[in-house]
Parts: structure tokens; sequence; C-alpha cells
């Protein structure tokens, strides 16, 4: 999507604004954030983090901030198990499954 | 076929099999690191190709090979040790990404008959392996984010769903 609205806005490289980040997952960034100091899970999921295939190049801005996106749909998606199933304690394959059609739905 | 570039020989020197070096001026030993992305396409042919050599009578039941997947030459495998599953395509030419690239993916190329080295090597897997990392700090995560408790399936969903995202 960044890359399309970069091309869309005749931009060379796609920058922070182009990444379609709602509000929401801001806030989920920033929770991550907050909630990661002593778990350390941030500098794994860093490496994680597919290199997209892009026609345009990311500025260093946008690089930087692709990792923490992801780390706030990490949080989202911990967090849609718990609306699912208030109660659940183990999340079961049929949740799992549940989560990625609403993920797919919104992403 | 991948393009043979005699000048990257150096570079994968430290990622040889040390029990049975390569001389340098073997052409099995000249790979086209430096353009890794560039031949992606040839390499997935060579990979193709690859599958479907044939198991050597010698090389059958008695030198420990339990029933291997796949034979390969010794030059794809050196390949396949450079491969990383992820980032293929980002590959710098550098030696420092291919040490890091060799350390990681080495473990999972499993080789045998490293005696001679001219005879086709033992792959056990040709597909990329997916390395779970941070179990611990997923399986906390999840802990303090939610209350969930999350097992080892859950961490490899959590992975596969994450990945295309």
């Amino acid at each position: 999507m960044a890359q399309r609205t970069a091309r869309a806005n005749e931009r060379v490289r796609a920058e922070v604004c182009d990444l379609p980040l709602t509000k929401g997952q801001q806030e989920s960034v920033h929770a991550f954030e907050a909630m990661d100091i002593d778990i350390g899970l941030e500098r794994i999921l860093d490496k994680t983090v597919p290199e997209p295939q892009i026609d345009r190049p990311y500025g260093d801005e946008t690089e930087a901030l692709l990792p923490a996106s992801t780390d706030g749909l990490s949080l989202a998606r911990a967090r849609t198990f718990k609306i699912i199933d208030p109660e659940t304690k183990h999340p079961a394959t049929e949740q799992w499954e549940c989560a990625f059609r609403v993920f797919d739905l919104l992403l | 076929m991948a393009r043979v570039v005699a000048s990257s020989c150096s570079r994968l020197m430290p990622f040889c099999d040390s029990r049975a070096p390569f001389p340098a001026h073997s052409p099995q030993f000249r790979l086209p690191v430096h353009q890794v992305g560039e031949h992606l396409g040839e390499r997935d042919e060579e990979l193709r190709v690859s599958r479907h050599e044939r198991l050597p009578a010698d090389l059958s039941g008695e030198n420990g090979l339990n029933n291997p997947k796949y034979f390969v030459s010794r030059k794809l495998h050196t390949l396949l040790r450079c491969l990383t599953y992820q980032r293929l395509s980002n590959i710098q030419a550098s030696a420092v990404p291919f040490e890091r690239l060799a350390a990681r993916t080495a473990p999972f190329w499993r080789t045998t008959n490293a005696e001679h080295p001219y005879t086709p090597l033992a792959v056990h897997n040709l597909k990329p392996y997916n390395h779970v990392q941070g179990t611990h700090q997923i399986e906390r995560f999840f802990r303090v984010a939610a209350g969930l408790d999350v097992g080892k399936e859950d961490i490899k969903r959590y992975y596969e769903f994450g990945d295309p995202k």
C-alpha cells in the first residue's frame, strides 16, 4: 500500500506518511513499546520482518518504522484472542483461524 | 545455469567443509555469490534440476546414509549452505552476511561422505527451514499482553501469520 501511495503522490521514496498505519495500530505500537521493555521481543521480531518486494525504496524513517508496525500487529493479535473469547487461556485452532480471518479482513 | 565468477572464490573460503577442502582452482568452487539476487531465477532452476539427480549406487547404505532425500553436487551444496530462506534477494557482496548466513543455515544441511569431495552429497531437506526464534519471549509476551499460555504450535502459527502480513 505504501508503494502505491508513494507512486500516486509521485514520490521517489515511500515516506512515513505513505504507510497505511491506522490510529489503532499506532496505539498498539506505543503499547507494545511500553510493554516490551523487560520482555525483549522487539529485537527478535525485527529479524523476522521479511524484506518487502518493492519498486520504490523506503526512506530511512519509513524503514525504521516497519518493524515497529509489526510489533503493533503482534500486540493486536494477542488481544484479539481475548476479544474472541474472554475466558480463553490456551488459544485453540478455531480461535487462531478466527483471528486470521479478522486480520485478513482488516489488513 | 548460474554464471561462473572466479573472483568470488575467496569469499566462500571460510564456509567450505574443512574436512574436504576444495582447491581454489577447482571449477566446482566458483560460485556466483556476489550476484545472488540477480541469479535467483537461475538458482531456482539449478535447485529444481538437482531434485532429479539419482542416488549413486556406491552411496546407498554402507556410507551411513539413512535414506537421504536428495543428492546434490558440492557446488550446489555450498550454495545451499549460503542460502537463507527469507532474505535471499537482499544478500550483499560482502563476506560478513555470508558468514552469518552460513552460520544460520549450515546446521540444517546434513552432509555425509566428506572424504570424497567430488561425489554427490546427501541432503535431507532442500526446503528452507523456518527457524523459530524467541520462544520464551513470545510465550511471555502473550502472557503479559493477554494472559494467554501459548505452546509450540501456537508460536508456529504466530510466525506463519506474521510473515506475509
